[in-house]
């Protein structure tokens, strides 16, 4: 086994929750699993859980970052049981000595098959079963969501004329059932925007505003479905992103712009969305092209993503853009085999990173999050008890939302010299992911303030 | 007024009312004649009826657009927080580092203690991904701090400076002198300070301490003047015996623990007298020439009884004595008075004045009626009188079961007396839990337990785990990680390959497993040592 196991700090980084550490931790016992054994390309096992059927787990490494399974009924992801045996095998590499069984070779064989599927159907050309009925399909539902719209358009007019003073804790049914009406109206995304623009209500010192801000923001939205002909090609697609009508990714492989480069990953982030669906998020940069890339993956009950990421292993290959006015949105459409060392690209200059971020903003009215990345700035605790962590660059103050575990570990890391830090801006807060000192990096355990 | 307000204003109060957006300055600046959103905001109310659906939101989003498009840091006031200074340690290693984060995670104090220990003598620090982690395990444990804070670097004393929860790390950096430490350092510091000049110039240590001395706050005072404790001798009741006096209670007691504590001090001196009159010969006349033919006649030794003050004096509460009886103090009132006399009567006198051993003076304490609060006294006064003989006699009379008091008894034992006590309690005892607890009371902790007493407890254990008997003994489950640290490092043998089944209780899995990791730790950090080259 050439291969060197993950280190068990390692591993407990790819945990979802502390509580999955713990329970991992539990089942660090050679007893407790019958059946251990590992090559170059995947590590497995068989875990006794309580039923009588051992529990069949098993880890791809052969990627950039580990990719998991496993036949339990778990909805964390990745679960105990595949942490544990990365854990053990950190710790006891000599007890992984089982062969490869057969359920072993076919995941390997499917992922595999399904890689090599992926490719064949990116190069051939797009199959559409019946343009005419599909087209048909489109266009109610086209009609739907602007009866939707409509509808909400009235709604807000009706909100506004009384008052946003009026809006109170108590009228939470009221605007959960305009939620649900666009739900209806197939325009989940108007829906999932009324339901943020409340949940400010009542919140911090200025909550009004914030709240005009989102209803105007919404008001923007439901104006451009009524002229939507008249829009752009990008920003046509930039709406319907933001009334929840997502892109086929069969759609972007075929037709989206494509960039061919040595992607260096910039920040990974997974969040726990509903019940069993997690969500992952990547920003990537081109070394050459010094584009920046989103890829946003969603895993079902722990099953594996396709691909796996780490912070810092650049990875060559081609990515395909969704359409945008602001193209961020990426598919992985082809991996180079090789991945290449590529250094670290430079921070941006301050002011051209703000006049990017802004420009993104004028395109894209309705993104919720940008990139953002600071170079030279510092990490500042306050007693303020609302906004305790700040960024401060040239005497200016950044207010951050972050993790008090997190921002003690970047703080620590920071030791009060100046650091380098990219992250998610929200339009009044930046989402630290991913930071780097001269020596030394910090990578995020979690996002704050980023559920529905 | 500015745009934005104006729109919010009115959405406020609501669109019903009439509302307008405020007109331009002429000046350039902001939202005046050269503001571009200004303009196009007017126009667009411009061109649409005033009460046209929509239009306060619409005018309001576009504003929000532009306004995060164009959102500039405000300026602080405040100054950058300085750099931490630079490092005299060396980064700990890989593996002290995984060591490190595995005692943290696993939660097993002793473990962390030896741990920090090693890398202190190493003269290691913790790398910067630990602090967070290390800086609340000692605001959790004061026991932890003596080899934690060195082992945190500049970077970690830099780090609680930030945090007001991690004051107690604060401090002067390592490498600074005596005067800088004495001067700016942390309380902790301070401390040492004292007691290191203490064990060679104790004189110019007490100097030190009196110099400051009024300036300092009552809890300095307190933890200060208890350091004298160290190289404590006669010249010291001049300084002492006016903190009789002090306004800080604790100040107060323990300066007459110390005065106590100096046989030929005044203090000790009233105290002796006050105790005189409680304990009395029977037999004997009083006087000399009675005494002496008491002794040579009769060949029944002399009965001594000790009777408890029947009165509190006027003059007690000068020298820190009680009269009033705390609420839940669990002895009678004139218990509680002489459980005080006790605790500060130098323990000398005891065996001089009887011409008892130790043991008999306790054996003459359980005839009495006065037990509890003698025995209570005596050990209150071992914690500044410390003396093996006194140490061994309590401890054979003690309570087998738990005693919160053991630990500092034990402490003062040869490690020899203290492996025998062991071993005597594992013979006379059924209850396994129980003797942990007393060996892990006795033994310090970076130390480790005799081989013997390790063997046979490794053994007890094992048999214990063998039978299944953990399932159910929570208690002895509690203990297992600091007992694996505390056993002689031969003994760990017989506590690897446990027997684990896939039927055991979640809990009991859990602690088998802590168990096994806190012992691969182990000998992961006894491994580490050894390679270590001793400084």
């Amino acid at each position: 086994m050439s291969r060197i196991p993950l280190t068990a700090d390692a591993v407990a980084a790819l945990s979802p929750d502390d509580a999955s550490t713990k329970a991992a931790r539990g089942l660090v016992a050679p007893a407790k699993w019958p059946m251990l054994g590992a090559n170059d390309a995947a590590v497995w096992g068989e875990c006794q859980g309580s039923g009588s059927k051992p529990y069949q787990t098993q880890v791809d490494v052969s990627g950039a970052g580990p990719t998991f399974r496993c036949s339990c009924p778990s909805r964390k992801f990745p679960c105990k049981h595949g942490l544990a045996l990365l854990l053990l095998q950190a710790q006891t590499p000599q007890s992984f000595t089982a062969a490869e069984p057969a359920w072993v070779s076919e995941w390997l064989a499917s992922r595999q098959e399904r890689a090599e599927k992926k490719e064949a159907k990116a190069a051939a050309p797009p199959v559409v079963a019946d343009p005419a009925a599909s087209a048909k399909r489109e266009a109610q539902r086209v009609q739907r969501m602007a009866a939707g719209a409509q509808e909400l358009a009235l709604w807000l007019d009706d909100t506004i004329r009384k008052g946003l003073a009026a809006v109170s804790d108590s009228d939470g049914p009221a605007w959960a059932t305009v939620a649900a009406r666009m739900v209806d109206a197939q325009a989940p995304g108007l829906g999932q925007r009324v339901t943020q623009a409340f949940a400010v209500v009542g919140q911090g010192r200025d909550w009004p505003a914030c709240l005009l801000g989102r209803l105007g923001n919404l008001q923007l939205l439901v104006d451009a479905v009524a002229q939507r002909e008249r829009l752009t090609p990008g920003l046509q697609a930039d709406l319907r992103q933001a009334l929840g009508w997502p892109i086929e990714r069969d759609e972007v492989l075929a037709s989206g712009e494509r960039v061919s480069d040595h992607w260096q990953v910039l920040a990974q982030v997974l969040v726990e969305r509903e019940a069993r669906l997690t969500e992952r998020r990547v920003w990537l940069q081109g070394a050459r092209s010094q584009r920046r890339a989103l890829l946003v993956d969603f895993s079902f009950a722990g099953k594996a993503f396709d691909q796996g990421w780490s912070v810092g292993v650049p990875h060559s290959g081609t990515l395909a853009f969704y359409t945008s006015a602001d193209p961020l949105r990426a598919l992985l459409a082809e991996s180079s085999p090789v991945p290449d060392a590529a250094a670290l690209p430079q921070p941006p200059n301050g002011d051209a990173e703000w006049t990017a971020l802004a420009t993104r903003m004028a395109a894209n009215p309705w993104a919720q999050s940008w990139p953002l990345w600071l170079d030279a700035v510092q990490l500042q605790y306050t007693a303020d008890a609302e906004s305790p962590w700040w960024l401060w660059a040239d005497a200016r103050a950044i207010p951050l939302a972050i993790s008090e575990t997190d921002a003690w570990q970047l703080m620590a890391m920071a030791a009060g010299g100046p650091v380098s830090i990219f992250g998610e801006w929200t339009g009044e807060l930046l989402r630290p992911l991913t930071a780097w000192s001269d020596v030394d990096r910090w990578v995020a355990t979690g996002v704050q303030g980023d559920s529905i | 007024m500015n745009d934005w307000n104006a729109l919010l204003q009115a959405a406020l109060v609501g669109a019903e009312r009439p509302w307008s957006l405020p007109a331009l300055a002429h000046d350039g600046a902001p939202e005046g004649a050269a503001d571009t959103v200004a303009h196009m905001l007017r126009e667009a109310h411009a061109q649409s009826a005033p009460d046209a659906p929509g239009l306060l939101l619409r005018l309001a989003g576009a504003k929000a657009v532009c306004q995060r498009a164009g959102w500039t840091a405000s300026t602080t006031p405040l100054a950058p927080t300085a750099r931490a200074a630079p490092e005299s340690r060396t980064l700990a290693n890989a593996a002290w580092s995984q060591l490190l984060s595995q005692a943290l995670t696993f939660g097993a104090q002793r473990l962390q203690h030896q741990v920090l220990f090693a890398m202190d003598t190493a003269t290691l620090r913790a790398p910067p991904v630990l602090l967070p982690a290390l800086l609340h395990a000692g605001r959790q444990s004061v026991v932890l701090r003596t080899h934690l804070l060195p082992v945190l670097g500049e970077r970690g004393r830099w780090l609680a400076q930030q945090n007001p929860e991690w004051a107690y790390a604060c401090g002067a950096q390592e490498q600074a002198d005596t005067q800088t430490h004495w001067a700016h350092g942390s309380l902790e510091q301070r401390c040492a300070v004292l007691r290191t000049e203490r064990a060679s110039a104790p004189a110019a240590a007490r100097e030190r301490l009196l110099a400051g001395w009024e300036s300092l706050a009552a809890k300095d005072r307190a933890a200060l003047i208890a350091t004298l404790h160290v190289g404590l001798c006669a010249d010291d009741e001049a300084f002492l015996t006016p903190q009789l006096k002090d306004r800080a209670i604790d100040v107060r007691r323990t300066a007459a623990d110390l005065l106590a504590a100096l046989p030929s001090s005044a203090y000790s001196q009233r105290m002796v007298a006050r105790m005189q009159a409680l304990v009395q010969s029977e037999q004997a006349e009083p006087g000399l020439v009675g005494r002496l033919l008491g002794s040579v006649l009769s060949k029944a030794e002399p009965r001594w009884t000790v009777q408890a003050p029947n009165q509190a004096d006027a003059d007690w509460k000068a020298d820190q004595l009680e009269p009033e009886r705390p609420k839940y103090e669990p002895l009678g009132e004139r218990a509680w008075w002489l459980f005080q006399l006790t605790s500060r009567t130098p323990l000398a006198w005891w065996t001089s004045h009887t011409g008892l051993t130790p043991a008999a003076v306790l054996a003459l304490a359980k005839a009495g009626d006065w037990n509890d609060a003698l025995l209570r006294g005596w050990h209150h006064a071992m914690l500044w009188q410390p003396d093996a003989a006194w140490a061994q006699a309590l401890l054979d009379c003690a309570p087998a079961a738990r005693w919160d008091g053991r630990s500092s008894l034990l402490a003062l034992l040869a490690p020899q007396q203290r492996e025998q006590y062991h071993l005597a309690q594992l013979a006379a005892s059924t209850n396994l839990h129980d003797v942990v607890v007393s060996c892990l009371d006795g033994c310090a902790p970076h130390a480790h337990l005799g081989q013997a007493v390790s063997e046979r407890l490794a053994q007890l254990l094992r048999q214990h785990i063998d039978q299944g008997a953990l399932v159910n003994d929570y208690s002895l489950r509690n203990q297992l990680p600091d007992l694996a640290c505390a056993l002689h490092p031969q003994a760990l043998s017989r506590l690897t390959n446990l027997p684990r089944s896939a039927e055991e209780t979640t809990s009991l899995s859990e602690a088998l497993t802590l168990l096994e990791q806190v012992i691969r730790s182990r000998q992961q950090l006894i491994q580490l040592t050894q390679e270590e080259p001793t400084p």
